[in-house]
């Protein structure tokens, strides 16, 4: 894979790398890349998806209530910067 | 109190030999003596409110254990060995860790790994690699390394780790002890950091059969935080425990044993094979397809880094974990995120972006998970006629991390170093035994039993351990019962 489309998959991720650690990256999607051929060995006309390990018949429904509320102060402790009970960051736009 | 099981250490509780806090601080003294030389340990939990703990019949009631550092504590820094989250301490705990509150079960200390569970090698951790106790030259294995070394160096009867791969039953075996993966779903995920939810599944570390239901009992249950646990009721492993007395038919895949080439495995596995046979047990050659095999760790690579694209995606400094603030939004952003994760998570991430990105979606994500329904399909249809499948853990024992891997293509490391995570691709679940030691370093064997059959797998598992050291096969006796000082 050339190194400007891994640049494309890091900047989607908010990354950036270069030098040996772009090289790196690069080998590694590459190693997937040639990992994945073995997939095309494999019949999968008429196979649908498997998006968990067995099929999940979960037919219940919380019941809508308030309970284990975080307090504001709780949620902003981790949070480098604060003001009037908000999360502080630079502009956006 | 060193190198006892849980029951051994609840007695002593029980018969006031030592209080839960006076055990407590032992086990952290111990932890960190041993702590410059083994790398295990990530930090230490307060002790605080320790000396109010009573000591019921609850066999977890007084005992010590470490948890690895990416399950949510409540006001308890947990990194996932991660320069980001160095600070952070959770607001909310994860269900698992509730249980064994519950159980006034005394966590002492969190335990390194690859950071979010992401390695085998237990080098992506910004604490550097877990030194295994029996060579610390050596490896834990990842990603429960931390998990694994302090159980096997004797300081506690058991550790939490995960197992999205293979990340308990490897470096279980590599420390000489035992590693349990349960059915996926069995244990909720809630406040497991989320690396690839339908692959994690959290594990156990023991010294014995016993230790483990234990644990897997206090923990198991539906839990409405993780809707994926609500299709099967809580279950009584421990009390249900009992040695299996029935003839079971035990597979092994022919296609994958014969790319093992390490000989002293191959012999340990035949031995292996001639005790279970002794036990009453039909060992089966069981035919899978090598194709199938050659693509578990595409599978793997695909879905677990698309689903780990996704979920890492939160770490940007904002609300919480370290912020670099750069001229702009992206800036501040992207320098956040490159100072906080390593160029291996980094790497990981980037496969998930390449495997989900529109042009590449239906022939890399989509086309892994139809390949997964293939090999579950499968996998189950050998479950229909074999009760258990076996096969060595690896084709070596521990191994150093800085020796580089030759011919990562070549079918001893796609397939051989890879054919654990068969079981995280099918739900099922396993358990890594440590059955020889060569030249000073353990190897074992692993077992695999369709999902929700844990029960089953257990109760096996404590026969096999059981005649092993009454018989003493393979001279193992000695192996169990003096573990070794760390060198």
């Amino acid at each position: 894979m050339e190194k400007d489309e891994v640049n494309i998959y890091l900047d989607q991720l908010y990354y950036s790398a270069e030098g040996e650690e772009l090289a790196f990256i690069t080998n590694f999607i590459d190693g997937v890349i040639e990992d994945a051929k073995h997939l095309d060995k494999v019949n999968i006309d008429n196979v649908l998806p498997a998006d968990w390990p067995f099929d999940l018949e979960v037919s219940y429904l919380r019941e809508d209530e308030v309970k284990d509320l975080l307090s504001c102060e709780q949620v902003l402790e981790n949070a480098s910067q604060t003001q009037e009970n908000y999360v502080k960051y630079i502009k956006v736009v | 109190m060193y190198r006892k099981t849980i029951k051994e250490l609840h007695q002593l509780l029980i018969n006031k030999e030592v209080s839960p806090l006076e055990l407590a601080q032992m086990v952290v003294a111990d932890l960190e003596k041993q702590n410059p030389q083994l790398n295990n340990i990530t930090n230490y939990t307060p002790l605080d409110g320790y000396e109010n703990i009573e000591v019921s019949d609850n066999l977890l009631s007084g005992i010590p254990y470490v948890m690895k550092d990416l399950v949510s504590t409540k006001d308890i820094l947990t990194t996932s060995a991660a320069q980001i989250l160095k600070n952070y301490k959770p607001v909310y705990d994860a269900t698992l860790y509730n249980h064994l509150q519950d159980a006034q079960c005394l966590m002492v200390a969190k335990a390194n790994l690859d950071q979010f569970g992401i390695g085998g090698t237990n080098e992506n951790s910004i604490y550097g690699f877990s030194r295994n106790p029996y060579n610390t030259k050596l490896t834990t294995g990842g990603s429960s390394g931390g998990s694994a070394g302090v159980v096997a160096s004797g300081s506690v009867p058991f550790a939490i780790g995960s197992d999205t791969g293979d990340s308990t039953r490897k470096p279980a075996v590599f420390c000489g002890i035992y590693g349990y993966k349960p059915t996926w779903s069995l244990i909720s995920r809630y406040g497991l950091f989320s690396y690839a939810p339908s692959f994690d599944q959290a594990g156990i570390f023991t010294r014995c059969i016993d230790d483990i239901a234990i644990v897997l009992e206090a923990i198991n249950g539906p839990d409405e935080k993780d809707t994926t646990t609500l299709i099967h009721q809580k279950e009584y492993f421990y009390q249900n425990l009992e040695e299996n007395n029935k003839p079971l038919k035990i597979g092994y895949f022919k296609s994958l044993i014969e790319l093992f080439d390490n000989p002293v495995v191959l012999q340990q596995f035949n031995e292996t094979k001639e005790y279970l046979q002794s036990l009453g047990h039909e060992i089966v050659e069981v035919d899978f397809s090598l194709d199938l095999l050659r693509c578990v760790r595409g599978v793997y690579q695909l879905i677990v880094n698309a689903e780990s694209s996704s979920n890492l995606a939160n770490l940007t400094g904002v609300q919480f974990g370290e912020q670099i603030l750069g001229d702009d939004f992206t800036s501040s952003f992207v320098a956040t995120r490159n100072a906080g994760l390593t160029k291996y998570t980094k790497a990981r991430n980037a496969v998930g972006a390449f495997a989900l990105k529109e042009v590449n979606k239906e022939n890399y994500f989509i086309k892994a998970k139809k390949v997964r329904r293939v090999l579950i399909e499968a996998t189950n249809k050998v479950f229909n006629d074999i009760d258990i499948i076996m096969a060595p853990v690896a084709n070596g024992p521990a191994f150093d991390p800085n020796v580089e891997v030759s011919d990562k293509h070549s079918d001893l490391n796609l397939v051989v170093d890879n054919h654990l995570t068969l079981a995280n691709i099918v739900g099922a679940c396993g358990i890594s035994i440590p059955t020889h030691l060569h030249d000073d370093l353990p190897y074992g064997i692993s077992f695999m039993a369709k999902p929700f059959n844990d029960q089953l797998l257990l109760n096996f598992s404590k026969q096999f351990e059981t005649n092993l050291l009454e018989k003493d096969f393979l001279n193992l006796r000695s192996f169990y019962n003096t573990y070794k000082e760390v060198k």
